[in-house]
């Protein structure tokens, strides 16, 4: 123990929760050891279902109401677990506060602003309808929105994602609280909304000196800003330590792999990522043994008969649960990385006719209150082969681009090419036929198979339609699964609730693949996935890619994901392409003052990364009801002039291969704030 | 709640493997028992020619007696001698008949609008919703009285009304279901594929749909079975001779003082099979809704 | 879509709904001759029934008679009866003091008893009081108005003689005997509504209770009967309102049924009695009194949607 435990102000021993269900009894929670001193910051990281929510809320007291919790946890020598004791109720919502995911669920949309900031200290602190009302308007005021007195009679529909996130930070502020919980508060938000949230929630417990336990499945989001970081993994913490000494020395074998999944702003393109096998562990029961042996490549017999205990190193306060770890010095994990270098990528032939090319695209949806104009004339062209990813803030319109593109979505005007052929203007008929050339991939993989339908019945479907039948169709069915990893004979009958994340996108990709098409465009295909089951993905694609010498339009939030699969970038802002390059140079030395901001929010997972140095970029996007006239990105750009309002800039070149719509586009050398291939925090 | 076990770190006790047992689910005595009551009426409504009890229209006695005081007249005759057992099995047949046909038609008219015009939006959205709303508005039993003070009522106009009349809430049910599967991806993935119009409706959100549906279907045969037991006691659903529950208690109405077996002993037929049919359909909606969770 | 649009829309929309109403059942009854033949009785000839049709002015097309009617009804004539020859508006008036009491009653009753019971059994689902309500809901939806009559009847009336076995006492009369009169006439109005409303709030009220923000109510150390009625009643009202106005048809069901066998004055023993003699200017008038209704109601409970959601307004 390195934290003098009389300091200690949340301590949890021993900690589990079981659930009872059909199938037997979950434990989200299975033997949890954890200490938390004052104005100390935790990140509490892991992937889906490791537990990490079900933690934060055994804290708070909120656990599921079938849940039964055992072993210890006091706050500040209170017992939280003993039920609702009047000691327990002095704590919740008073001592300790939690700030949600989703501000959009988690706040009431029928309670008005005001009273929701205000109730808690209503309750806790016996404060009158007035001095609750002052109390509100100075935590909004606090949190930095606008116009806090005029947010007091509002809804929360009435403000933006990254308002309603801060006035969900001014809730869990109302009483002042000893410790703040901040349960993946800014996943729903866009990297630079995200980097505001971020730096607020920083320096609030900077001012107030309050404990605070940041639980991300982010490993850059609380690279940077916290002191100590426990991974979470099955249930149980797999590892613990200074912040510092996870990132360098991470000894646990589950913690070295998902270190080594995540691709980074700084590794080269096309890197083959090491991936981990398998998926999540079933969360029924409690099995003697290792919960990651099952996917671990080092696992040995004891780790299957045996539960290894989460021991401290030395005097170090670094602790992790594994038999076999990893040696301390032995070469950072993302090292396999770059040693594993990536197929040669057949790479784009420039010159030749574009394979897919689309011109002055536009997309508008009518809604009550006018026209959003989500995609307002892009063009671009992509010759055989290429990849070109496509990122950009929530609402820029990329998923409307990518679905009016295979004709999911009706454009407006604009034309889409497939070797010279336009699909917008095609009848149904033909564009069936043409259905076989060009196909897509959507985020949600479970979502995107048929509940009814069997993993085969799902692949066979666009055949079916092709005319394909009996021993052909089989036959081709079995191929495409084959061709993404997953065994027909094993997988063909299940449906697809049945199958983890990573095994549902690879069907998804099947179903696309199984017609052979040239072309595939991928919405998102990784952002509903964990980070070790992502990287499985990504090289599939890649393979995919090599293999069949596919042109791929990727769309991503996820600019370190776009940078490791893309050969080019289009970032979007607001219905148009602001920038479009090659990845490595746009994102070495951006030329649009968008993408250099967009690109210094991104959390990196690297501590000694000084977030701090790059501008953060204030305000929020404009409603896409009413884009600004002139530059679209003029209300947050930090060099805007009076011409941008008045003249909108075209996409041009501003460089060899690089285009970008800014009238003062920046040059000169790359920017500092991304890092060198060199500058890697694993060293 | 919590039986807090301090221990030291590392120091767990034994894992706990036996308390791992799958939470029996409990069988759903409710379902079975329902299932075997209309699996009961149906057959002996089916088979009423066959079982040895006596013609509707054949008294049995002399005049009434009281149920349970003679075999095989366990349910008691009525004031001119008719056997009530065997009025109760034959006053089925024609209620039963109307209920299912008006539910097949129902079921039919509204599934295809609803999944259409969910389908399809637009204009045809548009009327639909509009036939609906109308067809709402009209108050169902005052319209039938209305249609039984012009036409004499037979099986197959009973039918009709009943399910035209239940047309907006099948039509509803069916538009909201298929809306719902419509926002889906899995929607949007079979429209990267191609599918036409009806092969999405048939093969890919019909499937999807079917559970809540049939499940809906029982609950409007409960229904329809109570609005022909009103018609009939109010003396104008299917015409004499054969019996129906609902003018049975309307004639042991009369009576009620002194033989109120006349009106509970069909009464209680006809809430037993309504509340058979209701409680199919809730088992099987919950079934329904229930379905392709992680836990 | 701005306001006005949108409220022009809907009223377009009713207006539309009330006249194909009318229109239909104008159009039902017009079915053969028989109004003629039924009041003169089975020995006239058929020279008689033609003579009283043109007086009647049945040997008129059908749109010209639908037509002329409309002209009328917007004017508040509704005709009068072909038997009694009152004036149909009279008929109507006469009655809808009757019935109006037994729907407000049988509504409020329902609201009464579903709302606060679907609240406490959602917050305790699986328990005791839980399981009996849930029960005895299904069996209320089970049973029968003209069954729950007979059995209220014959139970509080017949066994155990504590309220009139029929017979209305008007309100203005004697308050006293004017609710012992209606109270078993609203209790078979009132079951069916309140076994849904049951069912349908506590199965909303389960449902917001697995929200999220419910979940950060209780991170709140708020207390639960606050939770409960200033977090997750009102989000959860939604379907209830509105089947609250849909109710309107169920409810007219169960008092024609309760009128009849209550033997009470109102519209819906006006409307029997009119059906069986075949009194088509009463159950036109009736029909289209209750589909105006219908049509009023529901536009309150849209007004009252976006009371209780602040969303509604905006989309
Ligand atoms: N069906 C729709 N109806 C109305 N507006 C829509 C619809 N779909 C998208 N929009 C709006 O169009 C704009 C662009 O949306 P789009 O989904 O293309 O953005 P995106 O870049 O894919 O965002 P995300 O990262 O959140 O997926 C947004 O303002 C969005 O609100
Ligand atoms: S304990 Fe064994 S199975 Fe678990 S991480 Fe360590 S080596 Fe792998
Ligand atoms: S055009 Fe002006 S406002 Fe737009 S990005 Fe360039 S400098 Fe900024
Ligand atoms: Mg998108």
């Amino acid at each position: 123990m390195t934290h003098d435990e009389a300091k200690s102000l949340l301590r949890i021993r021993d900690l589990s929760v079981r659930i009872p269900t059909a199938r037997g009894t979950i434990w989200p929670l299975d033997g949890v050891d954890l200490d938390l001193g004052a104005g100390e910051t935790l990140g509490l990281v892991g992937e889906s279902g490791s537990g990490k929510s079900m933690l934060v809320r055994s804290i708070m007291g909120v656990t599921p109401a079938a849940s039964t919790l055992s072993g210890e946890l006091t706050f500040d020598g209170v017992d939280l677990a003993g039920g609702r004791t009047e000691q327990a109720r002095g704590v919740w919502g008073k001592r300790v506060a939690m700030v949600f995911q989703d501000s959009m669920t988690s706040l009431n949309p029928v309670v008005r602003i005001g009273r929701q900031v205000s109730e808690g200290a209503r309750r806790h602190l016996g404060l009158t309808a007035a001095q609750a009302r002052e109390r509100a308007l100075d935590l909004l005021d606090l949190v930095g929105i606008p116009e806090p007195r005029a947010r007091l009679a509002q809804y929360p529909h009435q403000l933006s994602g990254g308002m309603r996130q801060r006035v969900a930070i001014a809730m869990a502020l109302a009483c002042d609280p000893d410790l703040l919980i901040a349960d993946e508060a800014t996943t729903a938000l866009d990297v630079t909304i995200q980097r505001q949230i971020l730096d607020l929630l920083q320096e609030i417990q900077a001012t107030r000196g309050m404990a605070m336990i940041i639980v991300s499945h982010d490993l850059g989001v609380v690279a940077g800003r916290t002191d100590r970081i426990a991974v979470m993994y099955g249930g149980r913490i797999a590892e613990e330590s200074a912040t510092r000494t996870l990132f360098a020395e991470a000894r646990h074998r589950y913690t070295r792999a998902l270190l080594g999944a995540l691709p980074t702003l700084d590794m080269p393109r096309h890197s083959v990522l090491p991936t981990v096998p398998g998926s999540a562990p079933d969360p029924v029961g409690r099995p003697r043994a290792c919960r990651f042996a099952p996917r671990c490549p080092a696992a040995v017999d004891r780790c299957r008969t045996e539960r290894p205990r989460l021991l401290s190193q030395g005097d170090s306060g670094h602790r992790f649960a594994c038999f076999v770890p990893v040696e301390p010095d032995a070469a950072p994990a993302s090292a396999h990385a770059a040693a594993v270098a990536a197929p040669a990528a057949a790479t784009p032939a420039a010159g030749r006719p574009p394979r897919l090319e689309v011109r002055d695209l536009v997309c508008r949806y009518r809604v009550p209150g006018g026209t959003i104009h989500a995609v307002s004339g892009i063009s671009f062209a992509m010759p055989p082969g290429e990849t070109l990813g496509m990122v950009g803030e929530s609402g820029c319109g990329k998923s409307s681009a990518a679905k009016a593109i295979v004709r999911l979505q009706q454009a407006a005007s604009g034309s889409v090419l497939l070797d010279g052929t336009d699909l917008l203007t095609l009848s149904p008929r033909e564009m069936r036929r043409q259905r076989t050339r060009i196909q897509i991939v959507l985020q949600d993989p479970i979502a995107s198979l048929n509940p009814r339908k069997t993993v085969r019945g799902c692949v066979a479907e666009g055949l079916l339609i092709q005319g394909v039948r009996g021993a052909e169709l089989a036959a081709k069915v079995d191929d495409a699964l084959r061709g993404v990893g997953v065994d027909p004979d094993i997988h063909g009958g299940k449906k697809a609730y049945q199958l983890s994340g990573g095994q549902a996108q690879r069907v998804a990709i099947a179903r696309a693949m199984a017609l052979d098409p040239d072309v595939l465009v991928c919405d998102e295909p990784v952002s509903a996935l964990d980070v070790s089951v992502q990287a499985q993905v990504l090289n599939l694609l890649e393979r995919l890619k090599a293999e069949r010498g596919l042109t791929m339009l990727f769309v991503s939030h996820d600019l370190s994901v776009v940078r490791n699969i893309s050969d080019r970038v289009a970032v979007m802002y607001l219905g148009t392409i602001v920038e479009l390059g090659d990845a490595d140079q746009v994102y070495s030395a951006p030329a649009h003052p968008y993408t250099r901001a967009l690109i210094g929010a991104v959390p990196v997972p690297d501590p000694t990364r000084d977030h701090a140095s790059t501008p953060r970029l204030e305000g929020q996007l404009p409603s896409p009801l009413s884009p600004p006239s002139g530059c679209r990105f003029r209300t947050r750009c930090p060099m805007a002039r009076q011409e941008c309002a008045d003249k909108e800039p075209p996409l041009v070149e501003v460089a060899p291969g690089r285009l970008a719509a800014c009238h003062f586009p920046l040059t000169g050398s790359p920017e500092p704030a991304a890092p060198s291939p060199t500058a890697r925090m694993r060293q | 709640m919590s039986a807090t076990m301090t221990t030291g770190p590392g120091t767990r006790p034994a894992a706990a493997e036996d308390e791992d047992a799958p939470v029996r689910r409990r069988p759903p005595v409710s379902l079975v028992l329902c299932s075997v009551w209309v699996v009961l009426v149906l057959a002996s409504t089916l088979l009423a020619g066959l079982l040895p009890i006596a013609g509707y229209d054949e008294p049995v006695a002399d005049g009434a007696t009281p149920p349970f005081e003679s075999w095989p007249e366990f349910l008691g005759t009525d004031s001119v001698g008719l056997s009530v057992l065997s009025r109760v099995i034959h006053g089925a047949q024609l209620s039963l008949a109307v209920a299912l046909l008006g539910t097949v038609i129902g079921m039919a008219g509204g599934v295809a609008l609803g999944t259409a015009a969910a389908y399809f939006k637009g204009w045809l959205a548009t009327v639909v919703n509009l036939l609906s709303d109308v067809v709402l508005a009209f108050p169902g039993l005052v319209l039938l009285l209305a249609m039984a003070s012009v036409t004499r009522p037979s099986v197959w106009s009973l039918s009709a009304m009943l399910g035209l009349l239940s047309l907006p809430s099948s039509l509803r049910i069916a538009y909201a279901n298929a809306n719902v599967q419509l926002g889906r991806d899995y929607v949007l993935a079979a429209r990267a594929l191609g599918t036409p119009a009806w092969r999405m409706i048939v093969r890919e959100v019909l499937p999807n749909i079917a559970h809540s549906l049939v499940a809906f279907g029982f609950v409007m045969v409960a229904t329809f079975m109570i609005a022909l037991g009103a018609l009939d006691f109010l003396g104008i659903g299917l015409p004499p001779p054969r019996p129906s529950w609902g003018g049975m208690i309307a004639s042991g109405f009369d009576s009620i003082r002194t033989r109120p077996y006349l009106v509970f002993v069909p009464a209680a037929v006809l809430l037993l099979t309504v509340f058979s049919f209701n409680t199919i359909g809730d088992r099987l909606r919950e079934r329904a809704d229930g379905r392709g969770g992680h836990l | 879509m701005s306001g006005t649009t949108f409220v022009a829309k809907k009223l377009s929309h009713l207006l539309a709904v009330v006249l194909l109403v009318s229109l239909g059942v104008t159009a039902l009854l017009s079915q053969g001759g028989t109004v003629a033949a039924q009041i003169l009785g089975p020995n006239a000839n058929a020279g008689q029934i033609a003579e009283l049709e043109r007086q009647l002015g049945l040997d008129r097309p059908f749109a010209e008679r639908y037509l002329s009617w409309l002209a009328d009804a917007v004017r508040g004539d509704l005709g009068e009866s072909l038997l009694t020859h009152v004036p149909v508006t009279e008929v109507i008036t006469n009655g809808f003091a009757v019935t109006f009491e037994l729907m407000v009653l049988g509504l409020g009753i329902a609201l009464l008893v579903a709302v606060p019971l679907a609240a406490y059994t959602a917050r305790n689902v699986g328990g005791k009081i839980d399981t009996i309500a849930t029960g005895v809901s299904s069996l209320f939806m089970s049973l029968p108005s003209f069954v729950l009559a007979i059995g209220l009847l014959y139970v509080f009336a017949v066994r155990l003689g504590m309220l009139p076995v029929s017979g209305w006492v008007p309100l203005t009369q004697d308050p006293v005997g004017n609710l012992r009169s209606a109270i078993l006439p609203s209790l078979v109005l009132a079951l069916h509504p309140m076994a849904t409303f049951f069912r349908v709030l506590r199965s909303d009220m389960i449902t917001t209770l697995q929200q999220d923000f419910v979940l950060t109510a209780r991170a709140k150390g708020l207390n639960t009967a606050y939770i409960l009625l200033r977090h997750a009643l009102r989000p959860s009202l939604t379907t209830l309102v509105s089947l609250a106005g849909l109710s309107i048809g169920s409810l007219m069901t169960g008092a024609v049924i309760s009128e009849v066998i209550f033997r009470l004055p109102g519209m819906g023993s006006a409307i029997v009695n009119a059906v069986t003699q075949r009194d088509v200017p009463i159950v036109q008038g009736v029909v289209l009194l209750v589909a105006l209704t219908y049509v009023v109601v529901n536009t309150l409970v849209d007004l009252l949607q976006a009371v209780i959601d602040p969303r509604v307004q905006t989309s």
